[in-house]
């Protein structure tokens, strides 16, 4: 069956990822990520002074702003600043640089669908870009259920998305996503792949519309099974470039 | 646009009261649990909820006095209180003068010089509006004050009084108020009988002026009485409970 | 450092009060009560706050509820104000939600713009409201292209002693079941409400609402994630991460939403969607009652 958008064949295929660091030479970190036609570009400042008042003791503040594709910021973006920077707080190890503030903001450049999984995605790219410690890399897929096949579609575009009955946005890390591999033996389903997501720790979710318990851990399922493919493309566009600045310092 | 007979024949007011009667006032301290000191207070079908902060640290070192507290009166006005919804923004100039006549009518009771360095934060939530708003946050905000022991030399009861059609008449419900009536708020310490407020913003009859004081004046005094129950009866449940 | 141990070590009787220690190192004297499976107010682990709904409760508004949980009070007012139709969609209302964090609820929040919090919580209520489709906006249309009702849903926070979505999404779904319209009459233009006379069945109506969304919140304390049904304000800063989960009558969810801390199995998330189940039934037979 073919999609809405006509590149793609799958209703489990994503969109093409790009991406591309440090495009930004006065932030510490950037980085631009694309889901086919939505971009997000995000840049990294930190450590950096803090806010006497924001100052906290023991770990470094973590600021995020995010900036919308037109107008001023409104509530939607205020939501999406509280999810990212929630969400990092665990993986970041602010502990290294106490009272110091470490500033991630947000542009969006280009909006067609899930646009907060791209901004997980480009932010965890600038993280890596601007050196920051973490504990694990995140990868972030967003799918919906069609409101009148039910079926899942993964990486929907707006169009898609306007048909929808839910949508459902998740993170994963890198590191528990390990973890239940191994775990997957203990669990007794007939499916070995349904076993693995079902062990599958969520780092973030955030699921709205009308959808059953089934539907929301199938989504998670897929959503997992399709993270793995992020996780693999942060890792080598992470390896090339360090690569490329091996190289640099060798010439 | 048929004109509104405020008073019937027999002098009762649209509501059915008399002229010199308040509405009935229901009141209760320490409602909230989050705040130092609160109070909910309708009188009618208007209903305000305070609270106190403090006195506590100064929010901006630049506003400290250094022998006395500074008080600090915020408004809220929540939109469905209306017949009308409209939004006011926490910069609406009515507002600010409300939160500012309020603020100045606590300023001589409230013993500031005890809290030197220190903040009063007074909060006040208009829940549903019927006429006599400033009164109603004016009483509520003394009884929170007294809620949270705050030290103060008296209470502060306020009052309205206007003429409605040939009638002086106490504590002007909204359709009074919003026909042309000319109306006198007046904020008094009803022990010493001074007065710490006395606001109208309308055309009347310097002639008229006395009645509606001493009417308003008696309407503070009556106010009083129900305010002092109210607190002497939650001190008297306290002290059964330190007793115990 | 081996001069305090000293001066610790010199005095025995060096011991802190209860409440000292609490405000001293308040995750530490929370760690202490959860390893003992009760909270520092009585509570159990995933046992809830009393709870109650009251309707009606301002005069001005078309449709208003009270809602506490705990120290929690919320009052939600809903307005309806007859607007024009967005031009994409010319024959439906809409709803805005708005959730009011002012200074009075809590010492937490300063006066000024709204807080991030409140924001957030506001866009979740208008989020579930849209897409699970909480009612059909096509009812409150009043002539096509021309005029519709739009409401204005006002969610004020009056004490604020955490879980403050639960609390929204309840007060505005009591609120929603409270409305009451008078039935307008459009003529050329003109849109009349008739006012007057007291409101019945005859002249007004009321929303059909197609279903009534609950939300079940948690927190996620320390890093063994241990779960807390019903968070207050002390439980909610001490901890990083949230799950809610929003169900319908009919058991079907409208939201899962889980945000801070580390990963959290699926097992974990099974369970408070199991939990949710049981508490949304809890909340359906309270607003009943009233």
């Amino acid at each position: 069956m073919s999609r809405l958008d006509r590149t793609r064949t799958s209703a489990h295929q994503l969109r093409p990822f790009f991406s591309s660091q440090n495009l930004l030479n006065r932030s510490d970190g950037s980085a631009q990520f694309d889901f086919g036609g939505s971009s997000v570009l995000c840049s990294v400042v930190g450590p950096a002074e803090v806010k006497l008042r924001d100052e906290k003791l023991d770990k470094a503040t973590i600021e995020v702003v995010a900036r919308p594709l037109v107008g001023l910021p409104g509530v939607k973006d205020k939501a999406l600043e509280q999810n990212i920077r929630e969400s990092l707080e665990p993986l970041i190890l602010s502990g290294l640089h106490p009272r110091t503030m470490l500033q991630i903001v947000i542009q969006t450049m280009k909006d067609d669908g899930c646009i907060l999984s791209t901004a997980f995605n480009a932010v965890i790219l600038a993280l890596l870009d601007a050196g920051i410690p973490l504990k694990s890399i995140l990868g972030s897929v967003t799918c919906m259920i069609d409101a009148q096949s039910s079926e899942i579609l993964l990486d929907p575009t707006t169009e898609e998305l306007s048909r929808a009955r839910s949508t459902h946005v998740f993170v994963f890390d890198n590191k528990s996503s390990v973890q239940s591999e191994q775990g997957k033996m203990n669990v007794d389903t007939d499916d070995q792949e349904a076993g693995t997501s079902s062990l599958a720790a969520v780092l973030f979710s955030d699921s709205t519309g009308m959808f059953t318990e089934q539907e929301y851990f199938e989504c998670a399922h897929f959503c997992f099974k399709a993270s793995q493919a992020v996780h693999g493309f942060i890792r080598t566009a992470v390896q090339k470039k360090l690569e490329k600045e091996y190289q640099q310092t060798q010439a | 646009m048929s004109r509104v007979e405020l008073l019937t024949p027999e002098g009762l007011r649209v509501d059915g009261r008399r002229p010199a009667e308040l509405r009935k006032i229901t009141s209760t301290t320490a409602v909230l649990s989050q705040a130092d000191g609160s109070a909910y207070l309708e009188h009618g079908n208007t209903k305000v909820l305070a609270a106190v902060y403090g006195p506590r640290e100064a929010r901006h070192r630049t506003l400290v006095v250094h022998d006395r507290a500074i008080i600090n009166v915020e408004f809220n006005i929540a939109p469905f209180s209306t017949g009308e919804r409209r939004r006011r923004g926490k910069n609406d100039k009515r507002l600010l003068e409300m939160a500012s006549f309020i603020k100045q009518s606590f300023e001589p009771v409230v013993i500031t010089t005890l809290y030197p360095r220190s903040q009063v934060d007074i909060y006040l939530q208009v829940i549903q509006q019927d006429g006599g708003v400033l009164q109603a946050c004016i009483n509520a905000a003394t009884m929170a004050l007294i809620d949270a022991g705050v030290a103060m030399t008296d209470y502060v009861c306020a009052c309205t009084a206007g003429w409605v059609e040939r009638e002086a008449a106490i504590d002007l419900n909204h359709i009074e108020e919003s026909s042309d009536t000319s109306e006198v708020t007046i904020a008094m310490l009803p022990k010493s009988g001074k007065v710490t407020l006395a606001q109208m913003e309308s055309r009347l009859h310097v002639d008229k002026l006395e009645a509606l004081f001493t009417l308003a004046g008696e309407g503070c005094k009556q106010i009083h009485q129900v305010l002092d129950r109210t607190i002497r009866n939650r001190a008297e449940e306290l002290a059964q409970k330190l007793a115990v | 450092m081996a001069s305090t141990t000293d001066s610790l070590a010199a005095s025995p009787a060096f011991t802190f009060s209860a409440s000292t220690f609490q405000k001293l190192h308040p995750t530490e004297y929370f760690r202490k009560f959860i390893s003992q499976g009760v909270r520092p107010d009585g509570r159990l682990l995933d046992s809830f706050r009393p709870t109650t709904v009251h309707y009606g409760v301002i005069t001005t508004a078309n449709g208003s509820a009270m809602v506490r949980i705990g120290g929690t009070t919320v009052v939600c007012g809903i307005k309806a104000e007859v607007a024009e139709p967005k031009l994409d969609s010319p024959d439906q209302g809409y709803l805005v939600p708005n959730v009011d964090l002012s200074p009075i609820c809590s010492s937490a929040f300063r006066p000024g713009s709204p807080s991030e919090q409140a924001q957030v919580v506001s866009e979740a209520i208008h989020r579930v409201l849209k897409e699970s489709k909480v009612l059909d906006l096509k009812d409150l249309c009043i002539e096509e292209a021309k005029a519709v009702w739009a409401l204005w849903i006002d969610v004020v926070c009056v004490s604020y002693d955490g879980n403050i979505y639960d609390a929204a999404l309840i007060s505005v779904m009591a609120a929603l079941l409270n409305v009451r319209i008078r039935k307008p009459t459009y003529d050329e233009g003109i849109v009349k409400v008739p006012g007057g006379e007291a409101i019945n069945d005859e002249n007004s109506f009321k929303l059909n609402l197609t279903r009534i969304p609950l939300s079940t919140s948690f927190v996620l304390f320390d890093t063994d994630l241990t779960l807390l049904a019903d968070p207050n304000f002390a439980e909610e800063s001490i901890t990083q991460g949230q799950i809610s989960v929003t169900i319908d009558e009919h058991g079907r969810l409208c939201r899962i939403s889980k945000v801070g801390a580390a990963s959290t199995s699926q097992s974990l998330l099974k369970q408070c969607i199991e939990r949710a189940k049981i508490r949304s039934h809890e909340l359906r037979s309270i607003m009943n009652q009233q």
